[in-house]
């Protein structure tokens, strides 16, 4: 298993990107990838569902922190959901809590661009 | 009593899944499954740092690993014999510079320095040597 994304659309235009697997520098290009497909599309409102993802390296964060500002500045977001416990833990040892919002379930994620 | 691992591999991507196994694997039922994880994240920054610095790109050479548990502290050491590379001489950015820029990189360095409590650069003759040390924390899930 390395990693693998699944592309959903939920109410109001969030996109949900499900992750499965480890996003490291062998991998992070398919997120950002994915990242950079959606943004040239225009859609900015962004779920990233990482219940499936096992690791997150820095090259996971960069994509994310890469695309955060571009989305912002389309009107959209980027929003984590459902990160496992280890995971977790380095987001917010780093304190990326501090500028990327993040939810326990897929649907607060979701529910929060109505907000 | 210390209890000590090996490991010596190729310096290619595909085989960071195999180094972060090897040493959940050698870490586990000795330390705490947290700092477990912390240090899991350390020896994957060095080591996509020397696949991704340390080498030329057609160049496959090798990083060796030696993790030591001790009475108070892990210590990992990072052997590589790519160019110098020295990541503690890398500048490091806030969270804000680097969303502000949109900077992809960088983050490595910091999460190494935010995690170890020492960190020490070597370079023998032809050779990269790093060591990282994170103590013991008293609490099983004392926060960082």
């Amino acid at each position: 298993m390395s990693l693998t994304v699944n592309e959903k659309i939920a109410d109001g235009n969030v996109y949900i990107l499900e992750m499965k697997g480890f996003i490291d520098t062998s991998t992070a290009s398919v997120l950002e990838d994915e990242l950079k497909k959606l943004f040239l599309e225009r859609k900015t409102k962004v779920v990233i569902d990482l219940a499936g993802t096992e690791f997150v390296s820095s090259s996971g964060w960069g994509a994310i922190v890469g695309y955060l500002k571009k989305m912002q500045q389309g009107n959209g977001d980027i929003k984590l959901a459902a990160m496992v416990g280890k995971v977790e833990k380095v987001f917010k040892l780093m304190e990326f809590d501090s500028f990327i919002e993040s939810y326990a379930a897929v649907d607060q994620a979701v529910q929060s661009f109505k907000a | 009593m210390e209890k000590q691992f090996c490991i010596e591999l190729a310096a290619e991507s595909k085989n960071l899944m195999a180094i972060r196994r090897f040493f959940l694997a050698t870490a586990k039922d000795i330390i705490p499954a947290d700092d477990a994880g912390y240090l899991e994240v350390c020896l994957n920054e060095v080591c996509e740092n020397i696949i991704r610095h340390g080498y030329e790109i057609k160049e496959h050479g090798k990083i060796n690993i030696k993790v030591q548990f001790g009475k108070k502290d892990t210590r990992i050491t990072v052997i590589d014999w790519g160019k110098p590379f020295d990541p503690l001489s890398y500048e490091t950015m806030s969270n804000e510079e680097l969303v502000k820029k949109g900077i992809k990189g960088k983050l490595g360095i910091r999460t190494i320095k935010k995690i170890c409590d020492k960190i020490y650069y070597e370079r023998l003759k032809n050779k990269n040597k790093l060591v990282m040390i994170r103590k013991h924390r008293k609490e099983k899930n004392r926060p960082v």
